[in-house]
């Protein structure tokens, strides 16, 4: 049994204002972040779905590059 | 064979930038839709203007003709100059369906760019490819969507 590692996509994120970030590889989005008033990150997928909530804005880019990682459009394994 | 000429009914998307002559406060901006609303609609175009430290960035699509003959008007226009066109390729459905010409003020920026992170409102003014100054297109119309559908839930 081999196991095919996934290609490393380089992530670029951008901000759109402050509070507002997103998230792409090769053109297309991974996600993006949300700041709320409270000052917590929110997470969301491409299709707009939450991930999740976060105190850092490293955590939640972690979280959307996981998130995205995992939804399966990369890679497989044999 | 172009996608005009297979797809006859295909939409023209447009993105430009411009700079404003004078400085516009949400009344002015207010006036400046209530005007290109109806002009628009009227036109089937539809998009969305951003605004912020007194540039205009402006999303277009509709008709190809239509789009022609409007941006030929906006190039006239003396309250802005500098109109350059960032985007200008066919599509086969629009982006923005839910409103005839939507607007959205961006907030001044206070915080400093996270190391790494790029500027979508500068890579749209002045990337020097197409492929960065798309992506941030692509940015600035999620970043719109988000926004209205967050004004959108706290209005109902």
């Amino acid at each position: 049994m081999s196991i095919v590692l996934p290609p490393r996509t380089e992530v670029t994120w951008a901000k759109v204002e402050d509070g507002f970030y997103v998230g792409s590889s090769g053109g297309e989005f991974r996600g993006y972040i949300d700041e709320d008033p409270s000052g917590l990150f929110v997470a969301s997928n491409m299709f707009s779905r939450v991930i999740g909530e976060f105190a850092a804005l490293s955590d939640a880019m972690r979280a959307v590059d996981t998130a995205h990682e995992q939804s399966g459009v990369h890679g497989e394994v044999n | 064979m172009d996608l005009e000429t297979r797809h006859p009914g295909a939409l023209k998307f447009l993105v430009y930038t411009s700079a404003a002559i004078t400085k516009f406060y949400e009344d002015d901006l207010e006036e400046l839709l209530r005007f290109a609303r109806a002009e628009n609609q009227a036109a089937d175009i539809t998009g969305i203007l951003l605004y912020k430290s007194n540039r205009f960035i402006q999303f277009l699509e509709g008709p190809p003709a239509a789009i022609d003959a409007l941006m030929s008007r906006i190039r006239q226009d003396p309250r802005h100059t500098n109109v350059r066109v960032v985007v200008e390729e066919l599509a086969l459905s629009r982006q923005f369906t839910d409103w005839s010409m939507g607007y959205q003020v961006s907030k001044g920026d206070t915080a400093p760019l996270p190391e790494g992170f790029r500027d979508s409102f500068a890579d749209i003014e002045e990337a020097p490819d197409a492929f960065t100054t798309g992506r941030a297109a692509k940015e600035l119309a999620l970043w719109f969507r988000v926004r209205a559908a967050r004004a959108s839930h706290l209005a109902a």
